[in-house]
């Protein structure tokens, strides 16, 4: 094994190298499926009282190694006009919530009083979360026809959406009565590692879809109907569509982002310090021929995006007929890491880290337990300014980069809206709502704090950080920043997003990369298309061999007698 | 009996922090404040009165508390009337900076919502090696009792405790460090503040529908009306 060397902040801190990540299995996803199949969790319905139109209720009961939970699910008729996928909705085709121990009836009547209204509605500490999906217009009502006419569908068809609901919001952490973090951390320790609980309400919406599809098919009146091909119900994942409502989430949580990505880097530099064994190459190529079909799978209409997949394909063809030739013998992971940052795209070699992380499972799954951590931006009141100072100059010299007397690098402003208490976009002078604009202007904020540290120490040196800050009180917020980060490993994202020509869509993407999100489809700038737990095991699976392969899932093939056309 | 809400720490938190950020305070200070109370009430040291008293004394137009008197033994703050949701820590910081042995703020309202603030700063190691000692920090209730909480060196909450000498006016702070004892009667134990912190963790804070409502009020001030040109391009959100 070579040493150990870590990609520097300035490179894995980037936002356009981290808006152009994959998942892997360090993903949120993939952590929760494997613990699933490993633990032995047990899910079954405990009620599934649905009517032949699919509309009722129904409970999973997941027994866990140490706690039980419930996820009660709603279904209602939505006339087309109420679908909408926006978080301003109102109606829902589904609602659930995933609750501690099993529910009662007078617990079930309160539920479907709430749960249905969403935002509107409360729930209490017993829940965990609170989520909504909407049916594919495009799929379900075609899929559900072909099934009761004993016809499989296309996968290249079924390829195009992937899914056959959405979720547009999972709610956790407290919100609308729901419990804390803390209670998720000490109380279902099954659930403890970030987003565990939000990610189980999607892997069970999807496995819901599932049920209630076959539901609706076997009715008395289809005697011919049939189940979804297993192979498609794996490859039948849950849409998603995030918008600006995620992309402050990074910035507003720095520690647990500067975790996340330090568990990240420390398990590629493990990686790549392995020696190289023939059977890893063998493997590399198999999951980059997966990768790559996989890419060619994805279906948007996004011309950045596009160029992106086209350039990745070319990369990667390139890479895949080099590892097939005779000169292609790859002695040091090290050195295909370097050829890679020197003639790759972005993406390119962001997917590599993702392949190679297949390769060593032994090293990487491991850290999925590092991925929490206690929250607390503090700072020391008896150090001196000049440490302060010192710390911006070695932590935070990138924000120097930027030059705030330019107008564009501070025209634009982050807001909430009124209507839902969703971020936004404005532009200065323009929009309404800068006097409350988010502190999201990290750059700015440190520049600013820096000029008043220089400031207070030329009248007193040897000012301590108290000192400075009962003249300064503005910067309170920044030096509580400052003083926690500057002694992580990677620390603050490496962007300023004030600036006019800000990008939300690589927060987004980031975040959604460790989700385990694939498929990605920008909408335009601030929103994006994607699906989860395409390729998962489903339910009935779990108790069978598993190798933990759903990686960069492709169509399955069926054999010609049993397609229909969706 | 007023009607109670049943919330969860991280929306007394937020409630708070949005709450303090439409009043037109800078970011520490929203984030600060939403910390404090979310960390009071799960300690049960704060409750829905305390919380609109606290709320009532908030004045933006005050940045800090003023610096009234120094010497080696001891500071004296003037907080204006502020409440102690937000800028206490000034105050607290500069003790500790110094190591004075003790700290008087005058005119601060709710000052047990400093309490946060100097456990999380104890619970890590201080640059000046001084400041690392046990505190009493001495307040009114809103009752108008006396009350002290003993914090340790590490910041751990060793207990809440009633005087039996009247130390502080009802609109003050009183922190006396390297204070072990408390010459007073023994309310709630460490342990009781902490497992009180358990139990709100599992079954949520109870506030006032109220103050509920209070605070979804003044949060909007923080919070932008949608126009057409800002919900464009916003997508699903």
């Amino acid at each position: 094994m070579s040493q150990i060397i870590l990609r520097p902040a300035s490179q894995a801190m980037d936002l356009e190298r981290l808006g152009a990540g994959f998942s892997s299995n360090l993903s949120f996803m993939r952590t929760l499926v494997r613990h699933m199949v490993k633990d032995q969790w047990a899910i079954s319905y405990s009620q599934f009282e649905l009517d032949q139109n699919g509309y009722g209720h129904a409970v999973f009961d997941i027994k866990m190694p140490h706690s039980k939970l419930s996820l009660v699910v709603f279904s209602q008729y939505l006339a087309p006009e109420d679908r909408n996928d926006r978080v301003i909705a109102e109606k829902w085709d589904l609602t659930m919530t995933l609750v501690e121990g099993e529910v009662d009836d007078q617990w079930l009547e309160r539920l479907a009083v709430n749960v249905p209204l969403q935002e509107a509605g409360r729930v209490d500490s017993r829940s965990l979360c609170l989520s909504r999906g909407n049916r594919s217009a495009r799929i379900f009502d075609s899929l559900l026809a072909q099934l009761r006419s004993g016809l499989q569908p296309d996968p290249n068809k079924l390829a195009e959406v992937g899914y056959l609901y959405r979720t547009t919001a999972v709610y956790g952490s407290g919100k609308f009565g729901a419990c804390d973090w803390g209670k998720i951390a000490r109380q279902h320790p099954d659930l403890a590692r970030p987003f565990s609980a939000e990610m189980l309400v999607c892997y069970l919406l999807r496995q819901f879809s599932l049920d209630q599809l076959h539901h609706m098919v076997h009715q008395p009146n289809y005697p011919d109907a049939v189940d979804l091909d297993v192979n498609l119900q794996r490859y039948l994942g849950i849409g998603n569509s995030t918008g600006l409502g995620m992309a402050p989430y990074l910035i507003n949580h720095p520690l647990l982002m500067s975790q996340w990505i330090g568990q990240r880097e420390q398990a590629y530099a493990e990686v790549l310090a392995e020696p190289v064994a023939k059977e890893k190459v063998a493997k590399l190529q198999q999951v980059l021929l997966q990768a790559m079909q996989h890419v060619r799978e994805v279906s948007t209409l996004d011309e950045w995006q596009s160029n992106n997949n086209e350039q990745l394909l070319v990369d990667t063809q390139k890479l895949t007929d080099w590892l097939a030739s005779d000169q292609g013998e790859v002695h040091d992971w090290r050195e295909l890491h370097e050829w890679a940052q020197q003639h790759y795209s972005l993406e390119t070699q962001e997917l590599l880290v993702s392949l190679l992380f297949e390769l060593y499972p032994a090293i990487v799954n491991p850290k999925e337990d590092q991925l929490a951590i206690n929250e607390s931006l503090t700072y020391d009141p008896t150090q001196s300014a000049q440490n302060l100072a010192d710390s911006i100059q070695e932590s935070y010299d990138w924000v120097f980069d930027y030059d705030f007397s330019e107008t564009d690098e501070k025209q634009t402003f982050w807001y909430y809206s009124q209507e839902k208490i969703e971020p936004r976009l404005g532009k200065m002078g323009v929009d309404d709502g800068a006097e409350v604009q988010m502190f999201l202007g990290i750059a700015k904020a440190v520049q600013a704090c820096h000029d008043d540290l220089l400031m207070v120490m030329d009248h007193t040196k040897d000012a301590s950080v108290a000192e400075f800050l009962l003249q300064k009180p503005k910067h309170l917020g920044i030096v509580n920043r400052i003083a926690t980060m500057s002694q992580t490993q990677y620390g603050e994202i490496r962007a300023n997003l004030l600036h006019k020509d800000v990008l939300p869509m690589h927060l987004l993407r980031c975040k959604l990369a460790f989700f385990g999100v694939g498929k990605f489809d920008p909408k335009s700038a601030l929103w994006v298309r994607n699906t989860m737990f395409q390729g998962a095991p489903v339910v009935s699976d779990l108790t069978h061999e598993f190798n933990d392969d759903w990686y960069f899932p492709v169509a399955p093939k069926l054999s010609c007698e049993t397609l229909g056309n969706v | 009996m007023s009607e109670l809400i049943q919330v969860s720490a991280n929306e007394i938190k937020f409630l708070v922090k949005r709450s303090v950020e439409g009043l037109g305070f800078p970011p520490g200070d929203q984030l600060s404040a939403g910390i404090k109370a979310a960390a009071a009430f799960q300690l049960g040291l704060a409750n829905s009165k305390l919380l609109d008293k606290a709320l009532d004394a908030l004045n933006s137009l005050i940045s800090a508390p003023v610096l009234v008197s120094s010497s080696n033994q001891e500071l004296q703050f003037d907080a204006q009337g502020q409440s102690a949701l937000v800028q206490v820590e000034l105050a607290l910081g500069l003790t500790l900076a110094k190591a004075v042995p003790q700290l008087r703020i005058k005119r601060v309202a709710a000052a047990v919502f400093a309490v946060p603030c100097l456990m999380n700063w104890l619970a890590q190691p201080l640059s000046r090696p001084a400041a690392q000692q046990c505190y009493a920090l001495y307040f009114a209730h809103h009752t108008g009792a006396q009350r002290c909480v003993l914090i340790a060196a590490d910041g751990q909450l060793l207990g809440l405790y009633q005087p039996s000498q009247r130390l502080v006016a009802a609109d003050e702070l009183l922190l006396c460090m390297g204070q072990a004892d408390i010459d007073g009667l023994l309310i709630t134990d460490g342990a009781d503040l902490l497992g009180w912190r358990e139990r709100c963790l599992d079954q949520g804070i109870h506030l006032d529908a109220a103050l509920v409502s209070r605070l979804k009020r003044m949060m909007q001030a923080s919070f932008v009306p949608e126009t057409e040109a800002s919900r464009a391009g916003a997508g699903p959100g």
